[in-house]
């Protein structure tokens, strides 16, 4: 199972960024041929798969909490206005590289961020801020959420992606 | 008190007839090892023992109110801005984090610039030449015609002075695993010595030299020791989780006649989660005393055994000579992020005094997963700037951060490479609760002589003169001059943006100048965003 056997659906979500429209859209064009060839299995969408999972509710709360605690310092579009870029070229340097789990990535939030005020929202809420991140670098929604269970998200590789 | 007027003028005599001089053949060795009684700014902290100190006294206490700047330089750079510049032969270098500029030190006139294209194939370390790579130059350092600088892609590069031309590069960090080379370089004889300057990343810290011809190593000083090597056995850690620190955020201070290095190092990391490291967690938070031909280990003493704050030792230490009891005594000043000044004879190696300079709370408990408010917080203390040794007044002048908070430890701790591997975090107290203090003490008792309050922390570097002034700046923007007697403010000036690297004064043509460098701070320091500037200031 690839993950980029994406969804045959648009996004039902109408992001407000239009920066994950646009790595949604590259990511799609460049894995199209992927999804013909795996269109018959599974999607994955349930946690413990290894899959990226997470729904357009959760990414939804987690654009809003993304917007009132870290895109002061990410920027709007999570280019990284003043601060580390959490999409594009950075994103896939630091994390989408077949050796970081979402629990990985989940850990450096929580544990340092927002910057000077860490481990400050609920396990639920970082979660769904990383649900957030995951769309915006172009991984799809599905209808199962992210779980917030360790053990379940250490299992979650983020799969290293084309530029 | 020395008798400073005649030195002044015989030093002004020499620097007037070579202002003209081409400048290809130098610095010389010669001129190095005098840099203390130049009226330039040689070295990057103007001297080898690292005083900052400066024989001129055409700006005094009754003229400094007069100052105002002579010209303006802004090198269209946002990036945090923390170079000491150096003049030599009425040129400053001026290092940005890509850029070496040199510039007219009395008009700002630009000679030559010269922009370096990372090398970097890993996407960040690009990406980082703007906001990811934590890179950002400290300064550069001259001699025999070179200017010699790090860079963000892990190279030092020399260039000629006269013209910018780069003479040779060499790769010699792997700066895409975070060895990032803050520091201005140092010079001793044919050898370049820098070391690595980010702990935080998993990194094992190191000091190394290369031959000044040509970039080739010659020896490394690990400061996080290998398996066989000295002191490696004063950590507990294991490969699940790795030992490392030991940056070197500042250039050493040097005993040029004994040859001796003065080494100051960084924390152990991972930072606040000290069960997994147990030990002395050697040669963190120490003074390291090398030969600078060999890298030899000459003595070491350490001065937070097994941190667990992120207090680095972080400053160069100024080396002087005080008369304690009736005896002349060889002693340097050793500060860090834990706020504590200390004094040490160089020769006996004991402590002779230590005063804290910043508030102190809580500083021996350990962070817990709850959390524990403690003071000095993550960033000190003492930052990058180092007590400035003032000979007329016997004093040392210590610029400090004053901002609490709470430690935490992980509730788990995990290593992952290329994120930062602090095992907890830090939670600061609000912005409006940091402040500074710049203090003057003496400097063979560590008395406090008077402390200059300011409204955020003080990070830019100090100079004192023979005219018992201090030149230093805020990051309110500020540059101030104040009266090394008793603190008190002559002169203040606010340059548009925070004030957080080199301060210095110098003469060209005769003439006293300030040079005050102003530009963006790391975010940490939550200021506004600034473009790098450089301005001059003179009396009229």
């Amino acid at each position: 199972m690839v993950i980029y056997a994406v969804t045959h659906r648009p996004f039902a979500l109408r992001q407000r960024r239009a920066v994950a429209f646009r790595r949604a859209g590259v990511i799609l064009g460049s894995v199209l041929l992927l999804f013909f060839a795996s269109a018959s299995t599974s999607r994955g969408e349930e946690s413990g798969t290894g899959e990226i999972v997470y729904s357009e509710e959760q990414a939804h709360k987690g654009h809003d909490l993304y917007e009132l605690h870290c895109a002061s310092c990410h920027g709007a579009a999570l280019e990284g206005q003043g601060s580390l870029p959490l999409s594009g070229a950075t994103f896939r340097a630091r994390w989408a590289d077949d050796r970081h789990s979402v629990d990985d990535l989940l850990y450096i939030v929580r544990t340092l961020m927002p910057y000077g005020q860490p481990a400050t929202l609920s396990k639920q809420e970082y979660v769904n801020i990383i649900a957030y991140i995951l769309m915006v670098n172009g991984y799809p929604a599905g209808t199962q959420p992210l779980p917030s269970d360790p053990g379940a998200l250490k299992r979650i590789i983020i799969k290293a992606q084309q530029p | 008190m020395r008798s400073s007027t005649c030195v002044t003028a015989i030093f002004l005599a020499v620097g007037l007839a070579h202002h003209n001089a081409h400048a290809g053949s130098g610095p010389t060795r010669a001129e190095l090892n005098a840099a203390g009684i130049n009226t330039e700014w040689l070295l990057p902290n103007h001297d080898y023992a690292g005083q900052r100190f400066v024989d001129l006294k055409q700006i005094t206490h009754q003229n400094a109110a007069e100052l105002r700047p002579v010209c303006i330089y802004q090198a269209g750079d946002v990036r945090p801005f923390q170079t000491n510049p150096l003049v030599y032969q009425g040129l400053m270098y001026v290092t940005t984090a890509s850029s070496t500029i040199a510039l007219d030190a009395a008009t700002c006139e630009v000679r030559w610039r010269h922009d370096w294209r990372s090398k970097a194939r890993n996407a960040e370390v690009k990406v980082g030449e703007s906001v990811v790579n934590p890179y950002r130059s400290r300064g550069a350092v001259l001699k025999d015609g070179k200017l010699i600088r790090s860079t963000s892609d892990g190279y030092l590069i020399a260039l000629e002075i006269d013209t910018g031309t780069l003479v040779w590069e060499k790769h010699v960090a792997e700066a895409e695993k975070y060895e990032l080379m803050i520091m201005a370089p140092l010079v001793y004889e044919d050898l370049v010595i820098s070391g690595i300057g980010i702990s935080e990343y998993g990194v094992k810290g190191w000091i190394g030299a290369f031959r000044l011809s040509d970039g080739e190593p010659v020896w490394r000083f690990n400061t996080i020791p290998g398996e066989g090597e000295p002191g490696f056995d004063t950590w507990s850690s294991t490969d699940e989780t790795p030992r490392g620190g030991g940056g070197l955020w500042v250039t050493p201070s040097l005993d040029a006649e004994k040859g001796l290095l003065y080494v100051a190092v960084g924390n152990p990391v991972p930072d606040f989660f000290g069960a997994a490291r147990m030990g002395k967690n050697l040669y963190t938070a120490a003074m390291v005393v090398l030969d600078a031909k060999t890298g030899k280990l000459q003595w070491f003493r350490q001065f937070v055994p097994h941190d667990q704050h992120d207090w680095d030792l972080t400053v160069t230490n100024p080396l002087y000579s005080t008369i304690i009891g009736g005896m002349h005594r060889p002693v340097m000043a050793v500060a860090g992020k834990d706020g504590i000044l200390r004094a040490i004879d160089r020769e006996t190696h004991e402590q002779i005094y230590e005063v804290p300079l910043t508030t102190l709370a809580n500083a021996d408990t350990e962070p817990t997963i709850e959390g524990v408010h403690t003071c000095p917080g993550v960033l000190g203390g003492f930052e990058w700037s180092s007590p400035a040794f003032s000979p007329t007044m016997e004093m040392l002048v210590a610029p400090t951060v004053d901002w609490c908070g709470v430690f935490r430890k992980a509730d788990e701790l995990r290593y992952i490479p290329g994120q930062q591997y602090m095992g907890g975090s830090f939670t600061f107290d609000s912005t409006a609760e940091s402040r500074g203090w710049l203090t003057a003490v003496e400097a063979s008792t560590g008395a406090v002589m008077w402390k200059y309050h300011s409204k955020r922390p003080m990070l830019a570097s100090v100079t004192t003169t023979s005219a018992d002034l201090v030149f230093t700046g805020e990051l309110t923007g500020d540059f101030v001059a104040l009266d090394a007697r008793d603190g008190n403010v002559l002169y203040r000036f606010n340059t548009g943006g925070p004030v957080t690297a080199g301060v210095i004064t110098y003469a060209v043509a005769g003439k006293q100048y300030v040079g005050v460098m102003s530009g963006a701070a790391v975010r940490f320091w939550r200021t506004p965003p600034a473009s790098t500037t450089v301005i001059i200031f003179s009396l009229p």
